[in-house]
């Protein structure tokens, strides 16, 4: 597959904060390339600067080889954004919304028609078209919001949290009509701070904090890194500093986050319980329930930061 | 261009989607004409609390005494005009003007012709012109003293842009009419007493008592005629209001639309439109294109109710119109003025200082609550710097007959006006990169 995007030592600041900090990957035709990281990490600043809308402060976006950072319409009619928020006019019905968003692209007459009526199907609205969108679910909402960006046919499709806040069944709808758009050749990049969205559709998948790429690669590649780890969640009746200190001085521990009541202990071997068990006995600390998760892009990402992909 | 029409129908229809919006825009000043119009009638005829204003004299007579007024008259045979102390000029410029009630209402200052009067009317030095014609003190003596009559005409002309004004005026010098009206009525029956009943000329010099005494009315042999001057129309409340409203509501819409930009960039579709290839001028000027439309949707409605309903007469329609679009484009470009700077502040605290504050002084200023001519006479300037000021102002004299050249210049300040704003929109907009206009960042959303 050849790369469609080419994202070199791109670079964001506002003021202090850098938001985007030399981040480099590509995106290869025909995958679902993912960005994977929690708020704040910077991946809506890398896709406002992909579709465009903002100026990096160095580096470039290159399409087809071409820098779009110096002429934005090399991509123009080629991209699709679908933006973290509704963009999308709530007093105006869908269809309305439709069709100014299409002729936007230049389609008119039939042709906006058969597509609106194309796109309706994909993200199932067509019984509520006529609707103000400020009358529907959210899901809806965010249905439309992606329906927005498929009327033009774009070849890259960029979806920036495109679940945010919706219920189970939308969400699902929106998975398999992501599936459903790659697997007719779209590519597309897609941001989520959920770990099982990116997993479930990405073929390939940067993950991002602070503003950098930590490691990028397939799903397999990524969970590859942690090795053998895996993460034992116990909840105590009481979590403390002193705690955690007792915990951390125990063989295979690789490293300790707190999450409420509960301590995630991403370790390399099997036995901690025992070893955790022991190191206990007589003090003031109990256990009151265990999990045991298997390595995922969360654990990836805790091995790799020490934080929690949703602190 | 098709973008920017696909722009401008979508803005169009999202503002006709604002119920509440429309209510404001069209429903609340047609309220407001119906009351204030027909509520206010009573000031348009009497008028109060003015400030004093001038008005012109002309004596196109030589000023007599009644005996050498009536000299040269060979029919007063038997009248001792030694005797007569009656001075019809002393009356009218020492007792009526001098008096303390009519200064407090205007200061007369005389002029030595019409023409220089006129002059001074069309300046605006004053409000009215009073003119006295060359028989007037003789043949006022003649209708006094003698058993004769002769028709006398009082001319008055009066600025039709002032009309309280005019109105007292005329008010005053109908008051003297009357009061010499009496008098020669009271002259014709005594006389007409005297020689039936045979009582002789002596019997005439109680001809004073019996003035003093009469105060009915009989027919009127002393005609005040008035005028505007070129003969216009004068309006009534019902019309004044009706253009009122009609100027300040419009500033509403420009108001309007100066808040779409920022709303636009709130709710994500401009970054999303700036994504699709769709350039801030397209945008910038959308807004400006859809306050015209909204503006003339909403100034149709108005004067079509004010004329069916209110039977108001607008005047020359074709006038109407351009006057309408010369006060609708600068409404739009006072709209993307708006525009621009409450994108570049993102926030809405210039659009709501326009619509809760600027906009209110505008419309007493402009003359939309009162006219401005009830006011000190610094607010008829500075309602020239209002656009519902000017419009107002262009409306009025289009309803009162005047050419549309006579008002050109009205129309060309309301064209400044209009390029004024859009420069000053354009100039801000050009400060802001595209991306700068759609950044809107918060480490949330990084």
């Amino acid at each position: 597959m050849t790369n469609l995007l080419k994202i070199r030592n791109l670079r964001k600041s506002y003021g202090n904060i850098n938001a985007v900090d030399g981040i480099d990957f590509d995106v290869r035709e025909g995958e679902i390339f993912g960005l994977l990281g929690p708020n704040g990490a910077g991946k809506s600043t890398v896709i406002s600067m992909i579709s465009t809308l903002f100026k990096p402060d160095s580096g470039d976006v290159l399409y087809n080889d071409k820098s779009i950072v110096e002429n934005n319409r090399f991509i123009q009619s080629d991209l699709g954004i679908v933006p973290q928020d509704i963009a999308l006019y709530p007093t105006l019905s869908g269809l309305q919304n439709l069709k100014f968003w299409g002729r936007n692209y230049g389609l008119k007459g039939r042709e906006l028609d058969e597509k609106i009526l194309g796109v309706s199907k994909i993200i199932g609205i067509e019984e509520r078209l006529k609707d103000r969108v400020d009358k529907y679910s959210g899901g809806m909402k965010r249905r439309l919001n992606i329906g927005v960006a498929l009327l033009h046919d774009p070849k890259i499709l960029i979806m920036d949290e495109p679940t945010v806040g919706i219920d189970p069944q939308s969400r699902n709808h929106i998975l398999e009509t992501v599936k459903d758009l790659n697997k007719k050749g779209m590519t597309i990049i897609y941001t989520s701070h959920y770990m099982e969205e990116v997993e479930f559709l990405c073929d390939r998948v940067s993950i991002m904090d602070d503003g950098k790429i930590i490691a990028t690669g397939t799903v397999d590649e990524l969970i590859e890194i942690v090795g053998s780890t895996f993460n034992v969640v116990l909840e105590f009746n009481i979590v403390e500093e002193e705690l955690v200190q007792m915990l951390k001085g125990l063989e295979n521990v690789q490293s300790i986050t707190i999450d409420g009541d509960s301590l995630i202990l991403n370790v390399k071997e099997n036995g901690i319980l025992k070893a955790v068990v022991d190191k206990l006995n007589g003090s003031k600390y109990h256990v009151v329930s265990m999990d045991v998760e298997k390595p995922n892009l969360e654990t990836v990402f805790l091995y790799l930061t020490g934080k929690a992909l949703r602190d | 261009m098709m973008k920017l029409m696909n722009i401008v129908r979508k803005d169009v229809r999202i503002l006709l989607s604002d119920k509440k919006m429309l209510a404001i825009l069209i429903l609340m000043p047609i309220i407001l004409m119906t009351i204030l119009g027909s509520g206010l009638s009573s000031s348009f005829q009497s008028g109060t609390d003015f400030e004093q204003f001038n008005i012109g004299i002309v004596r196109e007579y030589d000023v007599l005494s009644p005996q050498e007024a009536l000299e040269s008259i060979s029919l007063v045979e038997g009248i001792d005009t030694q005797d007569i102390d009656f001075n019809i000029d002393e009356v009218i410029f020492d007792e009526v003007l001098k008096s303390e009630d009519i200064e407090k209402l205007f200061v007369s200052s005389e002029y030595l012709s019409r023409d220089s009067a006129l002059e001074a009317l069309e300046n605006g030095e004053i409000s009215s012109v009073v003119i006295f014609p060359e028989s007037f003190l003789k043949d006022t003596y003649i209708n006094m003293l003698t058993p004769f009559k002769q028709k006398i005409k009082i001319e008055i002309i009066v600025d039709p842009n002032q009309n309280i004004k005019s109105q007292i005026v005329i008010a005053v010098f109908s008051g003297f009419e009357n009061y010499l009206n009496h008098m020669i009525t009271a002259k014709s029956l005594f006389t007409e007493t005297v020689i039936k009943s045979g009582m002789g000329y002596e019997a005439l010099e109680n001809l004073d008592k019996v003035y003093e005494a009469f105060e009915d009315k009989f027919e009127s042999d002393i005609n005040i005629s008035y005028s505007n001057f070129e003969a216009k129309k004068m309006v009534n409340s019902m019309e004044y209001y009706s253009i009122a409203m009609l100027s300040m509501f419009i500033l509403f819409t420009g108001g309007q639309g100066g808040r779409m930009m920022l709303e636009e960039k709130n709710q994500y579709t401009y970054q999303r439109m700036s994504v699709s290839g769709i350039s801030k001028w397209q945008i910038f000027f959308g807004k400006f294109i859809t306050v015209l439309i909204i503006g003339i949707v909403q100034v149709g409605i108005m004067i079509a109710y004010t004329s069916i309903v209110l039977k108001v007469n607008w005047g020359n329609l074709i006038n109407v119109v351009v006057i309408t679009i010369c006060a609708l484009l600068a409404v739009a470009g006072m709209g993307g003025m708006i525009s621009a700077i409450t994108l570049k502040t993102g926030n809405f605290k210039v659009a709501n200082l326009m619509e809760n504050f600027i906009f209110q002084i505008m419309a007493f200023l402009g003359g939309s609550f009162v006219p401005v001519e009830m006011l000190p006479n610094i607010f008829s300037k500075i309602s020239y710097f209002t656009i519902n000021g000017l419009a107002l102002k262009a409306y009025l004299l289009n309803m009162q007959g005047y050419s549309i050249l006579e008002y050109r210049s009205l129309l060309g300040i309301l064209l400044g006006i209009t390029a004024l704003f859009i420069s000053i929109g354009i100039a801000i907009m050009n400060q802001e990169k595209r991306w700068k206009n759609a950044e809107h960042y918060t480490p949330a959303d990084a």
